[in-house]
């Protein structure tokens, strides 16, 4: 691997640990908005609603996406491969589980929330995923720049 | 009491005159990750323990051991 393309992962990789932060806090904060506002059925379900789920849905697997892979697919095989070494894997993995415990309580907590204020089952799933993908983006980066203090 | 890994990767690369971003270059992996080693924060794997000490021209037990161990 050549020095620039060395150089390149680490700015690659400095950028990513930014931007996992960010995008996990804006997009729970973006849903959080959005189920304070009436839910569809109550409402006239159009054009709108069906934009902002599908708006959602392409966020989510996008967010997801680069969590699993990494991000950089339109690297070099050498760029990729350093910017997923086995620190970063060791920090995905920690990633993922803390995602699944923060899917675990928020799933939890619904189930308590509905005994006493109904909640419709496509806004607990919205909610469960959102609280797992976002708890899993926001956990990856604040470790990958723990870990990049002082390198 | 569980067993901590200690290492002296930071003395050894030191010796050798070479930064972080030199060292991760010679074995393949990110800066953070050499950081992550060296502080102790991350325990690597034993190919990347191997890769190190061979970096760094000392024996892998010289570079690493635990801390009932000290060499």
């Amino acid at each position: 691997m050549s020095m620039s393309d060395h150089l390149l992962a680490e700015r690659l990789v400095r950028r990513r640990a930014r931007v996992a932060t960010v995008f996990g806090i804006l997009f729970m904060a973006t849903q959080a908005s959005s189920l304070s506002r009436p839910h569809p059925a109550l409402t006239d379900p159009g054009a709108y609603q069906l934009g902002h789920i599908a708006a959602w849905v392409v966020w989510a697997v996008i967010l997801l996406l680069v969590l699993v892979t990494g991000g950089g697919l339109l690297r070099t095989a050498g760029v990729r491969q350093m910017m997923n070494d086995e620190g970063t894997r060791a920090h995905r993995g920690r990633a993922l589980c803390t995602g699944f415990w923060a899917s675990l309580a928020a799933t939890f907590s619904l189930y308590l929330l509905n005994l006493y204020e109904p909640i419709t089952t496509s806004d607990a799933l919205r909610l469960v995923v959102t609280i797992a993908v976002a708890a899993a983006l926001i956990s990856f980066g604040a470790m990958e720049r723990k870990a990049l203090r002082g390198a | 009491m569980p067993e901590e890994l200690h290492n002296a990767l930071r003395e050894e690369r030191g010796r050798l005159g070479l930064t972080q971003g030199e060292l991760a270059e010679l074995v393949g992996v990110s800066r953070k990750t050499i950081n992550t080693v060296e502080n102790n924060v991350f325990v690597p794997s034993t190919i990347l323990a191997l890769k190190l000490a061979r970096a760094v021209d000392r024996p892998v037990e010289q570079l690493f051991w635990l801390s009932d161990h000290p060499t």
